[in-house]
């Protein structure tokens, strides 16, 4: 009996320390390759630090509305958010690659989800930036267009229309990404659908005397907005 | 001569986009004594019109438009002579909007700017034209319009795009104009509404914005200025407002470094 129990330990001793050996170098290796990541990630973080300052980087987001939307948010400035994105990216990767080599059975395969996951990431935020882009574009558009037909509440009307295509930008980003799917592109659906109904119906209904009237006051102002260049030229 | 250009007796409170803006600013920038730099009416060399053909405007938008200042910058900057004849003055042709023709002039001066950019860097002291023809010397009246309501309508649109004018100005500039935009009746002094004039040119080259956003927000700012000059000088003799015209071109002189500065550097300030 006594022999027997002596035996299971020796054995369970003999198991662990076969695992500990096969461990440790595993450890280890996953240990350097969380810190060179850790280091390398610094080092490509500053890169495209100073490559987006050299670039003028800022200027552009300044254009794009984007330096706006974070500066709401209360988010670091885009050339140091982009830097922090691309940094958390690699390392990421490293931790992964880390957890990978030291192959415990919950975390296999993780690698290969993770780098399913980058390209789309990145894809969605290149189409966020895009959306940003073009609704900042749209917005001045139509802002200045609506001043120079002399249309009441022109910065309401392409304010609208800013948030519109910037929403449609972050459903599509998310959309990309796979997160709750279902959800968002529900959500956004039903509140587009009930807003254009909405407006719709008050247009159509309620404000059709309104909408006569502005119409006409509308084409009265053109008429009167669109000053002869004669006397200055 | 190689280029023969018109020269109008005006009252000087006529042709406000001229006096305003053309005129000092291409005397300035190119050095050239220039009364009129648009208008369809002038006369030229066959060796300048060679000269112009063989020049890569005509698919621009500039040939489609404004090509009169095109072609009398294109002169100065390639030093063919220049000469004014006195003319009698005509109504302009076809019915434009001021919107349109302010826009399409800023796209004729930033193309004509762009194009000549070696030579007006460099062009200082303004020289004289010499004038053929006979002075009319009676200074016609001038038809009356309606600056107050110019000035209204420049109100609001200038405030409804304050947003828009914020990203492309400077913060010294945008404050001073808002202020005077905000202020009891039309008014914008020259040395600002220079500024503001190469404050613009300024933000077109660095293309804050597009092209055409930019030219249709110069619009208001303008329309302001016209309403401005027309408010202050309504109660003025010609002679006094001609000295007011003087003293414009004079600043838009003195300020000229300023706009050579920040033309080629991004961080420049006008």
């Amino acid at each position: 009996m006594i022999q027997e129990i002596a035996d299971a330990l020796v054995q369970s001793w003999r198991n662990f320390a076969s695992a500990f050996v096969l461990f440790v170098p595993r450890l280890v290796a996953a240990t350097i390759i969380f810190a060179g990541g850790f280091v390398i990630a610094l080092v490509v973080r500053r890169a495209i630090q100073r490559a987006l300052m050299w670039m003028n980087f800022d200027r552009l987001t300044l254009r794009s509305g984007a330096s706006e939307m974070l500066r709401l948010a209360e988010m670091p400035p885009a050339d140091i958010l982009i830097s922090k994105i691309v940094f958390w990216i690699v390392w990421l990767g490293f931790i992964v690659s880390a957890v990978d080599t030291l192959q415990l059975a919950p975390f296999q395969g993780l690698v290969e989800e993770f780098f399913r996951l980058v390209p789309r990431f990145l894809v969605a935020l290149l189409v966020l930036s895009i959306g940003f882009l073009v609704a900042n574009f749209l917005w001045r558009a139509t802002l200045l267009a609506s001043v120079n037909a002399g249309l009441p509440g022109a910065r309401l009307l392409s304010g609208s229309l800013r948030v519109l295509v910037i929403a449609i930008g972050v459903v599509m980003a998310l959309e990309q990404v796979g997160l709750a799917t279902s959800v968002v592109l529900a959500a956004f659906a039903i509140t587009f659908g009930a807003l254009m109904l909405g407006l719709a119906i008050a247009f159509g209904l309620g404000g059709r005397e309104a909408a006569k009237a502005l119409l006409e006051e509308q084409l009265r102002t053109k008429r009167e907005r669109e000053s002869d260049a004669a006397p200055h030229l | 001569m190689e280029l023969l250009a018109p020269r109008y007796r005006r009252h000087p409170r006529d042709g406000v986009l001229i006096t305003q803006l053309v005129r000092p600013l291409v005397r300035s920038l190119y050095a050239v004594g220039l009364d009129e730099p648009l208008g369809g009416e002038f006369g030229c060399s066959g060796r300048f019109a060679s000269h112009c053909l063989e020049q890569d405007i005509w698919n621009h938008e500039s040939a489609r438009f404004a090509i009169d200042l095109w072609l009398r910058t294109e002169a100065a900057a390639e030093r063919f002579p220049i000469g004014q004849i006195w003319r009698p003055i005509s109504a302009p042709v076809g019915r434009a909007t001021l919107r349109d023709v302010v826009h399409q002039v800023v796209l004729a001066v930033i193309e004509s700017l762009r194009a000549h950019e070696s030579f007006w860097r460099n062009a200082n002291a303004i020289s004289d034209l010499r004038t053929w023809g006979a002075d009319p010397a009676v200074i016609p009246d001038i038809t009356p319009w309606d600056f107050q309501a110019l000035a209204e309508q420049a109100r609001r649109d200038i405030v409804e795009i304050t947003p828009l004018l914020e990203d492309v100005l400077e913060p010294g500039l945008f404050v001073g104009v808002m202020d005077h935009v905000n202020g009891a009746g039309p008014h914008l002094d020259d040395e600002l509404w220079v500024r503001t004039v190469y404050g613009f040119a300024t933000a077109i080259q660095h293309g804050r914005a597009a092209l055409d956003h930019m030219a249709d927000m110069f619009v208001p700012l303008y329309m302001w200025r016209a309403a401005a000059f027309m408010s202050d000088t309504s109660p003025e003799s010609p002679a006094a407002v001609q000295t007011r015209l003087d003293a414009l071109c004079d600043t838009f002189l003195r300020l000229k470094p300023s706009l050579v500065a920040s033309w080629s550097n991004p961080g420049g300030t006008t």
